[in-house]
């Protein structure tokens, strides 16, 4: 392939280079003036943390709104469950004369035990204290759960 | 010193419609050129151009050069259908009431995409910029010799391509 005669800038165009330079160009979309510029608008105003917000929502939409769901459940199920406080609780309690008796035997036991006291001398202030059963005691050294400070 | 919003807005006035063209007529693509045009002015607002720029269409359109040639060739890389794109009827040229002449810049059109890109980027230039080969050569980074060749191989061509439809709205 023979090339061509190569150009100058000093050469003067011809009438078909002429003719095809005088055509004009099309515009650009006119939508496209305001495309360009709207992306300056982000560096311009440096708001970096408004677009990882909105991006972070763009891509997790649907976890959002669960979370945002679960957490508005959780709330309300908080605000309306009552609530009731250990004294009012305590208030409410009904002791019957059973359960206090009982509770005595064993406040009478556990101080026996612990003092290491001989239940037939010990003094039974209480007269509904049921018998101490000595049967089912040790007749030497009863054990104790708990360390003291006598000497025997 | 100007604001910057309005220094990109004057950008954008004065020189769009060279910048657009050019990147419509390198990548054959309306939608790349969209899309060239806006990175170009993305990268503007990220990084405003040198104040030594003297001539500022010629930084821009050197810019969006190789733009458009990195679009290119990943395009062709993606895909093999650059011939097909090259083929696109494009809406380079402005509209005309004549029928005869609105398909003389059809075929003009057409005939462009048919030039290789090297000889098709110097053709634009020379003709719709009116830079010289010595301004083509720096902008393309080609020695001035090449840019001349380049223009006068391609514009044979479509002085070849084109003659019948010249001659017959003449």
């Amino acid at each position: 392939m023979i090339p061509p005669d190569s150009r100058s800038d000093s050469d003067i165009p011809d009438a078909w280079e002429t003719r095809l330079s005088r055509i004009p160009l099309a515009p650009p979309p006119p939508d496209l003036r305001a495309a360009c510029l709207r992306t300056r608008e982000p560096h311009r105003t440096n708001d970096g943390g408004l677009d990882f917000w909105r991006s972070l929502w763009l891509a997790h939409r649907w976890a959002i709104r669960g979370l945002a769901a679960a957490w508005t459940l959780i709330t309300a199920l908080y605000l309306t469950t009552p609530e009731i406080s250990v004294s009012v609780a305590g208030s409410r309690t009904v002791w019957t004369e059973e359960t206090l008796q009982f509770v005595a035997r064993q406040r009478t036991e556990l101080m026996a035990t612990g003092l290491d006291w001989d239940l037939e001398r010990a003094p039974v202030s209480d007269d509904s204290a049921p018998p101490a059963k000595t049967s089912e005691r040790p007749k030497t050294d009863p054990p104790t759960a708990f360390p003291t400070n006598r000497m025997s | 010193m100007a604001d910057a919003p309005d220094l990109l807005e004057s950008l954008y006035d004065a020189h769009a419609g060279a910048l657009f063209a050019y990147a419509l007529n390198l990548t054959r693509s309306e939608a790349d050129a969209r899309d060239l045009l806006q990175d170009q002015f993305h990268r503007l607002a990220r990084q405003p151009m040198p104040e030594a720029v003297r001539d500022a269409r010629g930084w821009l359109l050197r810019s969006i050069h190789h733009l458009a040639i990195d679009r290119i060739r990943r395009r062709a890389t993606r895909d093999r259908v650059a011939d097909q794109w090259s083929k696109e009827p494009l809406e380079l040229f402005a509209t005309h009431a004549d029928p005869d002449e609105t398909a003389f810049r059809q075929g003009l059109a057409e005939a462009l995409g048919e030039l290789p890109e090297d000889q098709r980027s110097v053709v634009h230039l020379k003709l719709w910029e009116g830079l010289t080969f010595e301004a083509i050569a720096r902008l393309l980074d080609i020695p001035p010799n090449t840019a001349a060749s380049r223009y006068r191989y391609g514009i044979d061509k479509l002085r070849a391509r084109l003659r019948p439809l010249y001659e017959e709205i003449r």
